[in-house]
């Protein structure tokens, strides 16, 4: 973990309860994460979909679901649950089995499928709050104030709720984001975390070559924000930082790997949406059975 | 002595506004306000001192407005969210298609200015498209106001019950108070301003551009026209019923201080289009183009919106 300290005010060890789920397990429900989404790209073969930012995110969804956030599934009080905002709803295929993971969707949700109007899940969220859906649709740059209008209605209540939203890089370069951050940090939303999945590429390219966000870390910090930057694939690292707690804003520059886990899809801006063939679904089976070895003969 | 209704109607709408949203605050604990720069204007102080946290300002940033409101609705406060017409409609139409239309939250937005009030700050700060973006989003309540009493009462109404709704709001100065008596109508109806049983043409009018056409009606009775005047506050849902009782009429004439394509007179032509043997409609209202910048009054008399203009207008359509 890289962690920078770019605050002049040391970030507090949240007192929050012990991650309900160790590091292995984790790392186990974000491959399973991973194989959920492949299972929809075979079950709608002609859909070219968010592959690449959906495998990126694995370990940030598993992670809040599982491990960090109070769900409401999980005892809380419903009201006082933590939120989850997915602005990047694009992603979507990975918000869905960390969901189910969590007790907030079942099998047979999912097994309705993705598409028409008798759905619970959708290739784009539809907000439905009882299964922790809090946002609406795919336009990139509105979760960011929606947090922030959760985290407003959290502190005017009196509750302790922390609202995450989880973002693109790519998607940074909306005008709206920067005028959520400026509120966020203006108002001191110490509920808030900004969980950016930072895999670098978007459609047109690499972030960088397409209108460079330059250190989203400094951008946050500008804006008021405590800043962590993580790998976003270690799921230690990221339960460590994403339980911080302060009077700020927290922003997570989680660097991730557009296309994470299918080695024929990892960095590859074609698979920002792509179908995905049989010979690419019987590669990615066996690369995340791998996975799942791997994490498994590392725990022993 | 000054009866409370002229004494609402002699005052700037925004005033109006706030004196509307402290009275709601000494009951409703859950009212917001959601301002975007926009707050001092309206006279927020007497509610920010009754309910201090029912203020939330988020500077010159619309987007970020429309997202706070309606998370904010959907948490459960009464959320209103003014600004000025043209940017709290036009400028974040996706987040409005968003968070009130496919979210259906209750965020009451409030445009300021609306039409041709802000004529002297030119084309950027008029609205002349706003009814037309609102009125295409599903689920939502549109509302032009004819008057300041018309104005409180149909604040509070969705203050207390709120849906995702655009209550437009326009004053010109020379407004006539259609409403000194009170409001008499339900929520959602057209109100018949001047009757004509017999007459061959209706105008319909949404928004303070009423007092003109009852004028105009005037006008034209002098020169042996009988005109009706209905009023209709809500664009939509549209009040149809109102529009099935004009089955008789030889013409129906809409008047609006907005844009003539994609506003209430479009909404009345696109039912009308529907009905069989339905009366011609004459589509009054400001031209398809962006304006220099005047005066309110000069816009409108140029556009042909005030009572000569329109009655010269119906004269000439049944010519």
């Amino acid at each position: 973990m890289q962690s920078v300290a770019t605050e002049t005010r040391p970030i507090q060890e949240a007192t929050r309860k012990s991650a309900r789920v160790a590091g292995v397990d984790l790392a186990l429900r974000a491959i399973e994460v991973r194989r959920q989404v492949i299972e929809f790209a075979r079950r709608y073969p002609d859909m070219p979909f968010h592959l690449g930012g959906s495998l990126s995110c694995a370990e940030i969804m598993a992670v809040l679901l599982s491990g960090v956030m109070r769900t409401g599934a999980d005892g809380t009080p419903w009201e006082q649950r933590d939120r989850l905002v997915l602005s990047k709803g694009h992603a979507s295929l990975a918000l869905w089995p960390a969901l189910m993971q969590a007790g907030l969707l079942t099998q047979e949700d999912l097994d309705r499928g993705m598409l028409g109007p008798d759905t619970v899940i959708g290739k784009q969220p539809k907000r439905n709050v009882v299964h922790g859906i809090e946002l609406s649709g795919g336009s990139l740059g509105m979760g960011l104030g929606y947090a922030v209008g959760l985290a407003l209605a959290a502190r005017r209540k009196g509750l302790a709720s922390r609202v995450f939203c989880v973002m693109g890089d790519g998607e940074c370069d909306e005008g709206s984001v920067w005028e959520a951050a400026s509120f966020a940090g203006h108002n001191s939303l110490g509920s808030l975390v900004a969980v950016i999945d930072a895999n670098g590429l978007q459609l047109d390219g690499p972030t960088a070559q397409v209108l460079d966000s330059g250190p989203l870390s400094a951008k946050f910090a500008a804006f008021g924000f405590d800043v962590q930057v993580v790998d976003g694939h270690d799921v230690q690292a990221l339960a460590e930082v994403l339980s911080l707690h302060s009077e700020r804003p927290l922003a997570v520059i989680a660097h991730t790997v557009k296309g994470k886990g299918l080695s024929f899809a990892e960095n590859d801006v074609k698979w920002h949406d792509r179908c995905l063939d049989d010979d690419g679904y019987r590669r990615a089976v066996a690369e995340l059975e791998a996975a799942r070895r791997e994490v498994l003969a590392h725990a022993e | 002595m000054q009866s409370e209704e002229q004494r609402l109607c002699g005052l700037d709408a925004k005033v109006v506004f706030g004196e509307t949203m402290a009275r709601i605050a000494k009951d409703d604990s859950l009212l917001t306000v959601v301002v975007s720069d926009y707050g001092r204007r309206l006279n927020l102080d007497a509610m920010r001192e009754e309910l201090p946290s029912a203020f939330v300002q988020c500077g010159i940033a619309e987007q970020s407005q429309v997202e706070v409101a309606s998370a904010l609705a959907n948490e459960g406060f009464h959320v209103l969210a003014p600004s000025y017409a043209t940017f709290i409609t036009s400028r974040v139409l996706d987040q409005v298609r968003v968070m009130l239309g496919m979210m259906r939250s209750p965020v009451v937005l409030v445009g300021l200015s609306a039409g041709c009030e802000a004529g002297a700050l030119g084309a950027s700060h008029m609205a002349l498209e706003d009814l037309a973006c609102m009125r295409t989003i599903p689920g939502m309540t549109v509302v032009c106001p004819a008057d300041n009493v018309e104005l409180a009462s149909v604040l509070e109404e969705l203050a207390a019950a709120p849906r995702p709704a655009y209550v437009r709001v326009s004053q010109y100065g020379t407004d006539a108070c259609l409403h000194a008596q009170g409001m008499q109508r339900a929520f959602g109806k057209a109100e018949v301003l001047r009757e004509a049983t017999d007459g061959q043409v209706a105008i319909l009018a949404t928004g303070p551009l009423a007092g003109e056409a009852v004028q105009a009606a005037d006008l034209l009775a002098r020169e042996g026209m009988a005109a009706s005047v209905t009023e209709f506050a809500v664009v939509k849902p549209l009040d149809t019923e109102a529009l099935d009782a004009l089955s008789g009429k030889r013409l129906v004439v809409t008047v609006e201080d907005h844009g003539v394509q994609g506003g209430f007179g479009s909404a009345v032509a696109e039912y009308l289009s529907g009905v069989e043997g339905a009366p011609r409609v004459l589509r009054l209202g400001m031209p398809d183009e962006y304006l220099d910048a005047d005066t309110p009054r000069h816009l409108l008399e140029r556009a042909g919106l005030t009572a000569d203009g329109i009655a010269r207008q119906v004269g000439e359509a049944l010519a």
